[in-house]
Formats: structure tokens, sequence, C-alpha cells
């Protein structure tokens, strides 16, 4: 009789899910949902507010990545009022940017995945955790929280606090950079490179171990979507949208922010609270997309770093030029850190990165902007629109999670049907699946724009609906 | 050590992005402003950067939530002190508990830690926690708000003097409990 398994809730991820696994008659996995069920609705909440709230009302988003948000706002907000932002002010937003990509990728890479790697997929769940790394491997740990510090002081040192900082503002910048604080961050970059080189290096000589994980692991044909910059270099902070598929050719590129629409539809189901955006031009669903570390590698030419450069293209080497597994967004996490640290250090060491003059003004001179930057997670867009009192009417947003929820369904699918039996469930096979969302890095409280953690939960459901099992954590 | 230290008082926001050598008491205030009562452990911390600016052995942190990261600068400190919103204690009253170093078996493994999952990560990885203490407040009011509520407000003071009274307390030898 065919039942289905639901995992609910979902562990070491941001936010609220489950997932249902539906299984057939012989009791393979017939087919995967995935539900995000919590809601709060930022786009509605936030009309009527005047747009110079905007950064900072939508930063509260999360509290992961509040970072992201900031900058995609406040290009929204600099779209509205037509202005061409001080060239310190690009400098320095793509520094804080920068340093948030540092700090959630380590957080992802050592804190929620790396117990996964070091102590195998079915390890105790007691100790298949922070503290079971610890023990295992402290060098490691130790490592990871030195890098999230790394990043997470340097937003504290030019935004005020750790999360939820106010210094990204439309128009710029609130303040600008000191000397000591620029001496300050440039003094920590040697160590915190260090730490990012030996990380990579550790996790390619373990990659064999995990060859069926790669080949199963959502590995399967998808385009890729990405923010790249004129010379299709990695820019995580300024560029124009470029989707590219399996096979590396380009289908779209130099599509500018404000035209985003021509590119991405969106559909909902009524399963769950986290819509699903296609790629218009193939239609729902075959237009599935990826974004995030993977996708970015696989949209950009090169880096523009001579370090990341180097493992891109050894990446390139081992796995292709367009690489399909969703496990090597843990890979190309570690190249994006290492990216960040070395981009962080050019900009700081450049001529002018403590020119005073941080931030434009201007009265809104447009009724409608867009702005996209890319988040640790993937793209990220902000679209507003506002009436003649500056005060917001309209707000779509677009998170990384959401554009990923194509490929995360299809993940778990894929994932479930290679290593679940449904006939003798077990605490690895129930891993792998959360595992896989884990690839992704999602954010359900941003995509869902709610607050919370993400516990998980599986169900297991007959062909007539009915529940016959659960496991939670 | 990561970050090399900033000079007493030039610290920004949240109350400086690291510590110097010198300094030896934490205060760890955190906590969510926009949810009433909730945001009273960074109030009183903000309170307590006004009051021990010039200390030299006193850093203040006014923050969202304990992270992992903060295991690296505790393991640094002789002291601490965290000051939180509690359900578990009478509205506007204040427990003060000392701490243990433990593992955080409601999330092990998060971007949010417990005090003393903190401590432990301190010990565990960075060989060595201080002596602490969570000053919890009894809180009940966590509405939508950047205020709180007048039996939480009127606990502030207290708060500062239950600082001020383990600032004095003598630490036994050794750091951290445990």
């Amino acid at each position: 009789m065919p039942r289905t398994i639901t995992i609910d809730p979902v562990t070491r991820i941001e936010g609220h899910a489950k997932i249902t696994l539906q299984l057939g008659d012989d009791g393979k996995v017939a087919d995967a949902q995935f539900h995000v069920t919590q809601f709060r609705g930022f786009e509605k909440f936030c009309e009527g507010r005047p747009l110079t709230e905007m950064p900072s009302l939508m930063a509260r988003i999360c509290g992961i990545c509040p970072v992201s948000h900031l900058m995609a706002s406040a290009k929204a907000c600099d779209a509205l009022l037509a202005v061409e932002i001080p060239p310190v002010a690009v400098s320095l937003r793509r520094i804080m940017n920068l340093a948030q990509f540092v700090q959630s990728h380590a957080l992802s890479f050592f804190h929620l995945s790396s117990p996964d790697f070091l102590l195998g997929m079915d390890a105790d769940p007691a100790e298949r955790n922070v503290y079971g790394l610890i023990r295992k491997n402290p060098e490691l740990a130790i490592d990871g929280v030195k890098l999230r510090k790394f990043g997470q002081e340097i937003i504290a040192l030019l935004g005020g606090k750790r999360i939820h900082p106010a210094w990204v503002v439309p128009g710029g910048v609130n303040e600008p950079l000191t000397t000591e604080r620029r001496d300050q961050i440039l003094a920590a970059i040697p160590e915190a490179k260090a730490i990012a080189l030996k990380t990579i290096t550790w996790f390619k000589q373990s990659l064999d171990q995990y060859q069926e994980i790669i080949d199963n692991f959502a590995c399967f044909p998808s385009l890729h979507l990405s923010i790249a910059d004129e010379q299709n270099k990695l820019n995580v902070y300024n560029g124009n949208l470029r989707v590219v598929d399996k096979d590396a050719k380009v289908l779209a590129t130099g599509v500018k922010p404000a035209d985003y629409h021509t590119l991405i539809g969106e559909a909902v189901e009524n399963w769950t609270y986290l819509k699903f955006p296609y790629y218009k031009p193939m239609g729902y669903p075959e237009g599935m997309y990826r974004v995030g570390p993977l996708a970015r590698l696989n949209v950009i030419d090169s880096c523009g770093t001579p370090l990341a450069d180097k493992e891109l293209a050894e990446f390139r080497q081992r796995f292709g030029r367009v690489p399909q597994s969703s496990f090597l967004f843990h890979y190309a996490r570690l190249i994006e850190i290492i990216f960040g640290i070395e981009n962080m250090q050019k900009l700081l060491d450049s001529r002018d990165i403590l020119d005073p003059f941080v931030r434009a003004r201007a009265r809104p001179n447009r009724r409608e902007g867009v702005g996209v930057s890319e988040a640790p997670r993937g793209t990220l867009i902000h679209h507003y629109k506002i009436d003649d009192h500056g005060q917001m009417t309209f707000a779509n947003l677009i998170i990384a999670t959401g554009h990923n929820n194509l490929a995360m369904s299809r993940g778990i699918k894929q994932v479930a049907q290679h290593f679940v039996d449904g006939n003798h469930l077990t605490e690895g096979m129930l891993n792998r699946v959360e595992a896989v969302i884990r690839c992704f890095d999602p954010c359900l409280s941003c995509s869902t724009h709610a607050l919370g953690q993400m516990p998980i939960e599986i169900s297991l459901h007959d062909a007539a609906g009915k529940l016959l099992d659960v496991a939670r954590r | 050590m990561f970050l090399p230290p900033l000079p007493l008082g030039e610290g920004r926001g949240e109350g400086g992005s690291t510590m110097s050598r010198e300094m030896k008491t934490l205060i760890l205030g955190y906590g969510n402003t926009l949810r009433g009562d909730d945001g009273i452990g960074v109030i009183a911390a903000q309170r307590l950067r006004q009051a021990f600016g010039d200390d030299p052995h006193v850093q203040v942190l006014a923050l969202h939530q304990p992270t992992p990261e903060l295991a690296d600068t505790l393991s640094r400190c002789d002291r601490a002190i965290f000051i939180d919103a509690s359900v578990d204690v009478p509205e506007g009253e204040l427990r003060v508990t000392a701490l243990a170093p433990g593992p955080d078996a409601a999330s092990p493994s998060t971007h949010h830690l417990s005090p003393s999952a903190l401590l432990d990560m301190a010990k565990l990885l960075f060989g060595s926690c201080p002596h602490a203490w969570l000053i919890a407040v009894g809180a009940r009011d966590f509405a939508c708000r950047d205020s709180l509520s007048p039996p939480v407000a009127a606990a502030i003071e207290q708060v500062l003097a239950q600082v001020r009274q383990l600032l004095l307390t003598p630490s036994p030898p050794g750091r951290g409990l445990g």
C-alpha cells in the first residue's frame, strides 16, 4: 500500500519546514514535497511606510542575513531617489556585504553542515551537532568560530552592531570609514585568509568519501542564475542578471535589475507558503533554476581575485564547467569565502576608501525602483513602488531560498528515492533528506519573510492520506 | 585575538567590536528591543555602558542574541554577567544565578546559544571560561513595541545595582564553574 513519510521539523536550517514523502506500493519513494509552514507578510505591512525606513525595516526580516536585505533595499531606494551614490559608498557597502558572506558561509559550513561531514550521516543525532564537532575536530570548530567572528566584527565596525546595523541608507552609508577601523580590518585579514585556505584544503582532501552523496544530492541538470559584472566576473553587490544552462550556454545576460520580471515568474502551490520562482521563457515548472554559491560560480567566467580563481580552476577541473550536484554548494561556499577576504583587502587598500563623501541626498524622483544584489544564499530582489509622498504602495521580495524552491523539492525527491526505504526507516536516511536541504542553506525566515528557528518533521502517509508515522526533532 | 583591540570607549553601537586584553569583566545584555520587555537586557546594557564607559576593566555588549563567536571573547575574561528577560521570574523581579558551562540541549548547533552553552564552548575550544552569572529579569509583556512595561522599566535600577554588587564580589581562584 502506498504510504507517506513526513520529516517535521527540518533541523539545522533557518526557519520552519516539514517534508512529506509519498511512498508507492513497493515501499519506495514516489514523490516528495517540501512544505514551508511559516508566514509573516513583510511585503504587506511595509505599505504606507516612508521609503527612508525601508532598509532598516527590511533588515528585520532576518537575524542571519540582515545585511543582505539592507543592500537590496538600499539599492531599491537609490533607484527611487534616482541617485548615483558616491563611489566610496559603493566600496563600503561591498565590504559589508562581503563580510556578511564570510560570516554566513562560515556559519553554514562549520556550524550547520560540518557535523555531517565529520561525524557521518548515520551518526547519533545527539552527537551530530556542534558539540560533536568540537569533540571530533576542535581545530575546525575553532576556525569556524574565528571566521564567523571575523565577518561579524567587520559588520560591527562598519555598521555599529553585528545584527540589524542601520549604517546602509538610501543614497549611500551614513558614516565614513576611519583609518583606525580600516587598519583593524586589514590586520585581521591574514589569519582569516589562512583559515579559509586551510579549510578548503581539508575539504578537498575529504571529497572522495562523499562520492555517493555528490552523485545523489540534488544532482540534476538545471539552469543557474546570478548577477555578474560587465566582464562576467563575480560581484556579489552589483551587476546584471545572467542565466546559464547545464552546458554553460548563456540563455540571458546583461539583464538590468529593473527587468527581472522578464526572466522570472512566480508560481504558488496550496501546500506551502514558499512561492516557486521559475525562468519565465521556459514556463513552470520546466524553468527550474538554482541560485547561490554553486550557481554564481557556474554563471561567472572568473572570480577576479587570484586565490579564488585558482580554486575555481581546480573546482572546474574536478567537476566540469557547470557542476550540477548541490552538495558542491559547500565547496563553492569555501571558494566564495576566499573571494570575499581577497576582495575586502583589495577594497580596503584602495586610495579613496577613507573619502568622507559617503552619501548622496535627494528626494524621491521615481515611483518605482528595483534593487538586486547577491545574498550568501543567492540572488536577492527588492522591488518597490511609492506614492507622491514617498510612501510605500507596493513591495515584492524574491529571496534566494525562494529561487531554489523547485530545485530543493526535486533534490529532496532524488535523495529520498536513493536513500530512503519506506519499510526500514533509519535516522541516517532521514538525516540525508535533511542534509540535502542544508546544501542550499535555506533561510525560510527570509523567504516567507517570517521569524524563527527551523526544526524539521518527516511524516509517513499511505495512499489514502492516512498518517502512518512521524519523526520530529 | 582576531581583530586588534579597540581602545576603550571607541566602540560603536553595541559596545565595541572586541575587547582589550586588560578587560576582565564582560557584561552582555541581550534581547529584542522591538518586542517590549524582551529588550530589558539591551536597555540595561546601554545604561551600564554609560556607567562604566571609563572603566578599563569592564566591557559592555548590547546584543540581539548570544552567538557562537562570543566564545572567544568570553574565554579571555575573568568574569561575565549575562542580562536577559525571563518568564520564569515574577514580573519586575530579579533572579541572579551562577552559571556553569554546559551543552545547550535545545539548540545545539544553531546561530543562537544559551549563556551556559557559550561558556561551554569557550572552555572546550579556547581552554578557559569566566566565572559567570545570569541576571534574569521577570517579564511578561512581549508585544510588538519598542518600550518596556512599567514593572520591567522600574527594574533597571535594580539591575544596575546588582551588577555593581557582582563586580564587588571577589571571584574564587581560577576561572569558571564546572
